[in-house]
Order: structure tokens, then C-alpha cells, then sequence
């Protein structure tokens, strides 16, 4: 029963058994037996499968990452920075950590569609597994409005012509009901996310700065950063964590008052 | 007879847990503070087995009195369902539904069903633990793996942490099932961190030998702050048993499910966390497949 203990391990291991050890299973045991059944059968399970190998530098392990949390195939990854360590004249080491961000163009519009007066919340850094690597990521996200104060709903009388909102689901029938009796958690919109070399306000104003070129509503949205110095979990938020301060991201707007 | 006996010993008995494999049926475990071995027969290697007698225990006439009005309550409400139609339900609900709802996490009460478990039972260093989310609207499962194996000599690897849902209890601790057969597969609504989590369903068979059976599939989390929803059909899942997958695999019967777990036993040293919205059942009508693996002998000896 050996040779059941050592392929029963990488599956349940989330390790997916890669081409080497294949071979190395069909030489030892023969096409037909009970470990290379098991390897055919698990190999394209996961539906969201991590490149292998993993890249190492920061940046394109960012842009990975983000384009996998975004669920949106049409988010852009923008580098706001770039690593950088520089030495200055006098000895002095200025390191630059990389910003990585990501936006895709429903968050976009949901920004744009957001009331100025309330604050945007930056909260972080939330983990991320791929495999064995934990990463961290931020996000910028707003409040949950209470029903009342949602968005006006399109009109449906506006245009007689054409609906103006199609919501067709060709691939089931009417006789087909699938929603489930529950009213499910909700929580404010998220407006964008990235990942940093550094948890510090200072870099992550850099990245709202950076925002602020496709998003002009941010220059006059105060925004709020919710940062814990460790990884935090993606829910516990406004209770009592350090780091909360805000900031008028109006230098122009004060100076016209 | 056999009922008068039944009440008679839980008017004297209190709720330690000694001793439930040889008095489970006649004493009811009162699961207060200690996880039974209604779960796993495991023992510590090293430690000796728990052989304290009968007169020894604590009794508490409270307790039994507590246990006899609850009992009678359940016997009350479970004739009443009976009639009512199947499990409760009516009989529209029963042959027209396509969703079900079974477990949601609003309230603590909802958290009390779900029993939490980490390798710290068998000496290892996880840690994990299940509260209510924001707003109690989600449960969070969260905590530390960490694979240092324990250094008793038996055990070789470690690193795991599961949650369970508790055995279903009719009146009187009788044994009872789900039934989901009216529907075809699983559907989760998460929001995890990355890792590749293992769903189990446990099932009652009719022999006792099959008792460590165990359905599994895998469940991989995207990662990042959108949920997540995670159609699963019980075509699916594969056989095990007692950790080991078996060579001749055999669908999943949905008339008799005792309970359902999460296991994360990924082999990454690190905190982990899992949130949960509800776990519900779908009759997916598109979906045709009966079984997912082969159903023929594969290596026939003739």
C-alpha cells in the first residue's frame, strides 16, 4: 500500500502532479495502475490553476495576482512605480516599493457614479495564496449605502424604441428557477485594488494619486485608510485599527477656499 | 421497556462525556463541552484508553429533566411534520423546488451546528476557529497551519484544519439524514484567500464496514474580495475511505447524508481564512452526468 500513500499525498495537497512525476509513475507501476488512474484523473481540476512556475519578480507576480482577483477579464493592470533604490549623493538609500494596480471598467464607472461627499475607504493588506506563496493586496472600496439612498434605476420609459437594459438568459427556460431564498451578504462596491512593496500610507496615496488620472471624482472624495500593520481578514473593518486617518485629497480645492 | 429504561438513566446522568461508545445508546450525549467519538475513535498515541466506570460519573437530576422536556418536545414536533408532508415540508415545496437552502450563518445558534477541528487534536501546532463575519451575515473560518508533525512516533505528517457539520439528532438522539434527493449538486457561496479547500460528505451506509466512507471533491478558491459561488454536482465526488481513495468507485447516494465538511490540508505554512455566505442544493436540470469516473471493473483478474 505504499505506492497509494505517496500519490494520496499530493492530492490532497492541492499540488497537482506535474509531468515529471508522471513519467516516473508509469515507469514504476505500469500504465495501468491505480496511481496513474489517479494522476489522469485529477489533473485539470482547478478551474483557477496558478502558472507553474511562479514568476519570482514582484511585479509581473502582481499583475498575475491581480488579474486573478479581479474576476474581470477586461480590468487593466497599471505599474504606477516601479521598484527602485537609489543612493543619493549624500549616502543616503531612497527605496521606491513597486505599486501595481488594477481597475477594470464596471469599477470605474461605479466611481464615477459615487457621491463625492462620502468617504472611499483604502483597506489592507488582505493574503493571498498561490500555491505556497502568500501575497497581499489593497483595496479601495466604498460604504454600503443604505436602500434608500441607491442610485436612480434606469427609466424604463425612456426609449420606447429599444430597451435600454436587456438582461436575457438564453440558456435556461422559464420554467427554471434557481435563485436561492437568502438574502445575501452585501457590502459596499470596490472601486479598484493593488498590491504594494509597502503597506505605508505614503506609498498608497501614491496609488490614489495614480487613480485619480482616469478617476477625477477622487481628487474631491475624502478618502480613509484603514491599513493594520499585519495581514488583516478581508472582513473586520471601522472597529479600531491604527493607521486611520483622512485625507482631503483637495489641495486645490482648500487653496480655492 | 426499552424507552422506560432509557429515561431512567438520564435522569441520573450528567453531561462528561465517558464511556460513549459502550452507553451511546442509552445515554444521551449531552455535547456541552466535548466533542464525543460520535466523530473519530482516535486516541492520542501514548495515552491510555478511558476506562472510568459507571458509578463514578456525576449525575445531575436537573440535566435529566432538561433533556426529557427537550426530547419530548422533538417527538411532539417530528409527528406533527410527518404529517405535514416529507421532512416537514409540504408536498408543492417538496416536488417542485429546485434550490435549498440548508445551512446560512446569521446567527450564533447557526455557528453551534458546525463543530471546528485543526491537527492540534493529534499534537500538531494549527490552530482554527469559526465566528460570525460582519454584520453576522457570514461565517469565517480562520487561523494558522502550520505542517510540523507531532513527535509521538506514529504520525508522519501534519497541517490540517476541517470544519464538520454536526450529526442531525431526531427526538431521543435517533439518527437522522438529509435527504437531497431531488437535487444533483452543491452550491457554496465563499470568499476564501487561494487555497484549495476538500469538501467531504459522509453518508450512512447500510453496512458497518463502510462506515469511514467519505465523498470528496475539491474546492478552489479564487482569492481576492469578490464572492465567490461554487456549483459542485454530487456526479463528482469520489470515493474514500479512511483517507485513502479507492480503486472501485461508486456514486454518491443522496437519501442518507449524515453531514458535510471542509478540510484544508494544502501543505503551506501559514494563516488561512474561509468565508462562508450559505451552503445551499441545486437541481441543475442541464446537468446529465450520473457519474463523473469509471463505474466498470478497471483491472479485471480474468
Amino acid at each position: 500500500m505504499c505506492h497509494l500513500h505517496l500519490v494520496s499525498l499530493p492530492t490532497y495537497a492541492g499540488i497537482m502532479p506535474d509531468n515529471q512525476t508522471k513519467f516516473l509513475l508509469l515507469q514504476i507501476f505500469g500504465a495501468k495502475s491505480h496511481p496513474v488512474r489517479k494522476y489522469q484523473r485529477f489533473k485539470h481540476v482547478n478551474p483557477y490553476p496558478v502558472p507553474v512556475p511562479l514568476p519570482q519578480e514582484p511585479i509581473d507576480l502582481a499583475r498575475i495576482s491581480l488579474q486573478r482577483i479581479a474576476a474581470d477579464l477586461s480590468a487593466k493592470v497599471t505599474v504606477y512605480q516601479m521598484p527602485l533604490t537609489d543612493i543619493l549623493d549624500s549616502g543616503k538609500e531612497i527605496t521606491q516599493p513597486h505599486i501595481v494596480g488594477i481597475q477594470s471598467p464596471d469599477q470605474q464607472e461605479l466611481l464615477a457614479h459615487h457621491n463625492p461627499d462620502r468617504p472611499v475607504f483604502v483597506e489592507g493588506p488582505f493574503p493571498l495564496w498561490l500555491k505556497k506563496t502568500c501575497v497581499y493586496y489593497y483595496v479601495l472600496r466604498g460604504e454600503l449605502l443604505p436602500p434608500g439612498e441607491k442610485g436612480e434605476m434606469l427609466d424604463s420609459e425612456r426609449n420606447f424604441y429599444y430597451p435600454m437594459h436587456l438582461d436575457l438568459d438564453l440558456d435556461r427556460g422559464p420554467w427554471d428557477d434557481e435563485e436561492f431564498d437568502v438574502d445575501e451578504a452585501e457590502e459596499g462596491p470596490i472601486f479598484a485594488m493593488c498590491m504594494a512593496g509597502a503597506g505605508d500610507q505614503a506609498t498608497l496615496a501614491k496609488w490614489i494619486l495614480g487613480l485619480q488620472q482616469n478617476n477625477p471624482i477622487l481628487s474631491q472624495t475624502p478618502v480613509v485608510f484603514h491599513l493594520a500593520p499585519g495581514p488583516r481578514e478581508l472582513l473586520a473593518a471601522s472597529d479600531s485599527e491604527p493607521g486611520e486617518e483622512e485625507i482631503p485629497q483637495s489641495r486645490r480645492a482648500q487653496q480655492e477656499r | 421497556m426499552a424507552l422506560s429504561f432509557k429515561l431512567l438513566e438520564n435522569v441520573f446522568l450528567s453531561s462528561k462525556c465517558h464511556r460513549q461508545n459502550a452507553l451511546h445508546p442509552f445515554c444521551g450525549p449531552l455535547l456541552t463541552n466535548c466533542i464525543s467519538k460520535l466523530y473519530s475513535s482516535y486516541r492520542r498515541p501514548g495515552t491510555s484508553p478511558d476506562n472510568t466506570p459507571l458509578w463514578k460519573m456525576n449525575f445531575s437530576f436537573e440535566n435529566g429533566v432538561d433533556w426529557i422536556k427537550k426530547n419530548f418536545g422533538l417527538l411532539k414536533k417530528e409527528l406533527v411534520d410527518h404529517v405535514k408532508g416529507p421532512e416537514g415540508r409540504g408536498f408543492e415545496e417538496y416536488f417542485l423546488e429546485q434550490t435549498r437552502v440548508v445551512w446560512e450563518f446569521r446567527s450564533q445558534k447557526d455557528l453551534d451546528e458546525w463543530v471546528v477541528s485543526s491537527d492540534a487534536e493529534i499534537g500538531g501546532k494549527s490552530e482554527a476557529y469559526l465566528k460570525l463575519g460582519k454584520n453576522n451575515q457570514t461565517a469565517l473560518l480562520f487561523g494558522t497551519l502550520s505542517t510540523e508533525a507531532p513527535r509521538d512516533g506514529e504520525t508522519g505528517y501534519s497541517g490540517y484544519c476541517a470544519i464538520r457539520a454536526k450529526l442531525l439528532k431526531g427526538a431521543f438522539d435517533t439518527k437522522k439524514y438529509y435527504d437531497w434527493s431531488n437535487f444533483n449538486s452543491l452550491y457554496l457561496r465563499v470568499r476564501g484567500d487561494g487555497r484549495p479547500w476538500m469538501i467531504n460528505i459522509y453518508t450512512d451506509p447500510y453496512y458497518s464496514h463502510q462506515k469511514d466512507d467519505l465523498y470528496t471533491y475539491f474546492m478552489f478558491t479564487r482569492g481576492g474580495p469578490y464572492w465567490q459561488e461554487i456549483t459542485i454536482p454530487f456526479s463528482k465526488f469520489f470515493l474514500s475511505s479512511w483517507g485513502r481513495i479507492q480503486d472501485d468507485q461508486y456514486p454518491l447516494w443522496l437519501d442518507k447524508i449524515s453531514s458535510v465538511g471542509f478540510t484544508l490540508g494544502d501543505k503551506a505554512d501559514g494563516p488561512f481564512q474561509l468565508e462562508i455566505d450559505f451552503i445551499g442544493l441545486l437541481n441543475d436540470r442541464a446537468h446529465t452526468e450520473e457519474f463523473a469516473y469509471e463505474k466498470y471493473e478497471r483491472n479485471p483478474k480474468a
